[in-house]
């Protein structure tokens, strides 16, 4: 029975959902007005069911779930105190910084560190990834309260935090100031100066660029995936103390590449709400480059795969493996670009999911230095010895001279 | 409705939340002064979003007649892009004005919201007295 509840409800706002990704807010309400039925729907099989014997046990919760279900239906029709409750903060906090971008952006930070050159040390590994979080949690807010009413006129975004008011907009720059700058002293002292310098200026681009930008150039789009490249690069500064040398550019250009088809194909089916909110989404204002700028950097990704054991990033099998992966990228880029309908670009924005965490597995699978010997600090430690017998050998002949 | 604002559903038209701001029973002078800038913001906001939403049904709806008169009762996703296109390069100066005006009206709250905080942390410190 519960389960029963469960799944009808689950159902209803899976519907709710979909339709309301690919219709404006127009035919919004009558789909909504549609989605009511399966609640009183929901409440009927129950009316039935509790002349059937059922053990006790099992009523209280059924009762909760309808009542639950009924609160979440209500929230979106009647008027609701914004008092916040401590126990619930974290969540507020957690959708302010938009955890699932933030874990994305935090996962690949991880992915720079792990594949730079230099020895792996856990603490410095840590601190990074935290310090990335923190700042990515913070900019995310700020982004969030700048778009308030631009939010609320899109389907995707009309839940969020601050559009519904649970927080004031002071809690929300509170947050980010905290967050913010707390990342940022972390990356400084915990890391090193330039991870953290990266850290700020990822901050302010995101922010004060990129935001207002969706509003006034179709170049919000680059500018965005440069935002979407910074992370890898903040990791690989971590691990080799600043230093940037070629495997980590092409780290970030992959994600940088990786953004065009994973934004072009997700945009594609918003192009009624991003023309009436304002947006100038490549999808709206030239649906021609839209398409082509997906497929060219799917192509993009294919040849920086090629290139990875050239930057002694990874030894060639990785370009052997990662190649059935970009071709398929590849066709489903293609098929887009040949007939852009919301069919392929579904398909090639859920495949650019699976391709970015598989991608990056088989990035370090494939590791220059994992397999082959462990080449590149055995050579530091070399260098080192090599150093230290300089030292004893000039020390030596010093000795004498001092004398 | 006790000592917090509360939040409406989002209006049909223009998509907003309305908020009931919850009024003091001694309204100090920068509650009052934030209570009526936020009042003021929302109705602005509400007023343009609600021509601007309003606007581009009916201009939606005429392209969509238009294309009923040359024959194509049913316009396809590729026919309605090339209005989402021009409504947008339309209203470009307008959202371009709307973004930055906005943005200098939330951080006004904001301003404001700081001093009622600080007005509120310096009442609360005359509670004690030394």
């Amino acid at each position: 029975m519960y389960h029963l509840v469960r799944a009808i409800q689950r159902d209803g706002f899976q519907i709710k959902n979909t339709y309301t990704c690919l219709t404006c807010s127009f035919i919004q309400r009558q789909i909504s007005q549609s989605t009511l039925k399966p609640k009183s729907h929901v409440v009927a099989t129950i009316a039935v069911d509790k002349s059937l014997p059922i053990l006790d046990v099992r009523q209280p919760p059924t009762v909760e779930t309808v009542s639950n279900a009924n609160e979440k239906v209500n929230s979106d029709k009647e008027w609701t105190e914004s008092r916040i409750h401590l126990k619930d903060l974290h969540q507020h906090y957690l959708k302010l910084s938009k955890s699932r971008l933030t874990t994305l952006v935090v996962v690949t930070t991880m992915a720079g560190y792990a594949m730079a050159p230099a020895p792996f040390d856990l603490t410095t590994f840590i601190l990074c990834s935290a310090g990335t979080g923190l700042v990515s949690g913070a900019a995310n807010s700020i982004n969030q309260y700048h778009e308030v009413p631009f939010d609320a006129q899109m389907s995707r975004t009309k839940n969020r935090v601050l559009v519904r008011s649970i927080l004031t907009p002071i809690h929300a720059l509170t947050f980010a100031a905290v967050s913010g700058s707390l990342g940022l002293v972390t990356l400084y002292y915990g890391v090193n100066p330039t991870t953290a310098a990266l850290g700020a200026t990822n901050l302010f681009l995101y922010t004060s660029i990129y935001t207002p930008m969706k509003r006034i150039s179709i170049l919000n789009t680059w500018v965005g995936s440069v935002v979407g490249a910074i992370p890898p690069l903040m990791g690989w500064a971590g691990c080799t103390g600043g230093v940037i040398d070629s495997g980590g550019l092409l780290l970030a250009g992959l994600l940088y590449a990786w953004q065009f088809p994973h934004f072009n194909a997700l945009s594609w089916n918003l192009r009624p709400d991003y023309s009436r909110a304002g947006y100038r989404m490549m999808s709206v204002t030239n649906p021609g480059l839209c398409r082509r700028t997906a497929l060219r950097y799917t192509i993009g990704i294919f040849g920086l795969c090629c290139a990875a054991p050239m930057c002694d990033l990874t030894n060639i099998y990785f370009s052997i493996t990662v190649a059935p992966l970009n071709a398929y990228f590849m066709y489903l880029a293609w098929k887009f670009h040949q007939k852009s309908d919301s069919k392929t670009s579904r398909n090639l924005f859920r495949f650019s999911l699976i391709h970015l965490p598989a991608l990056m597995i088989l990035l370090f699978v494939n590791k220059h230095s994992l397999w082959s010997g462990n080449s590149k600090p055995k050579e530091n430690s070399e260098m080192i010895t090599v150093n230290k017998d300089e030292k004893i050998i000039s020390s030596i002949f010093k000795t004498p001279a001092s004398l | 409705m006790n000592n917090v604002d509360s939040v409406g559903p989002p209006d049909p038209v223009s998509n907003l939340r309305p908020i009931k701001y919850h009024k003091p029973k001694h309204e100090s002078l920068v509650e009052r002064k934030l209570r009526l800038k936020r009042i003021e913001v929302a109705k602005w906001n509400h007023e343009f979003w609600s021509s601007h939403n309003l606007r581009f049904v009916k201009e939606r709806d005429a392209y969509k007649k238009c294309l009923a008169d040359k024959g194509i009762p049913t316009a396809n996703a590729d026919q309605m892009s090339e209005f989402y296109k021009d409504f947008l390069d339309r209203n470009w100066k307008t959202h371009l004005t709307y973004n930055f005006e906005w943005y200098k009206k939330n951080i006004s709250i904001v301003r404001l919201m700081m001093n009622t905080n600080i007005y509120k942390a310096i009442q609360w410190t005359k509670k004690f007295k030394f």
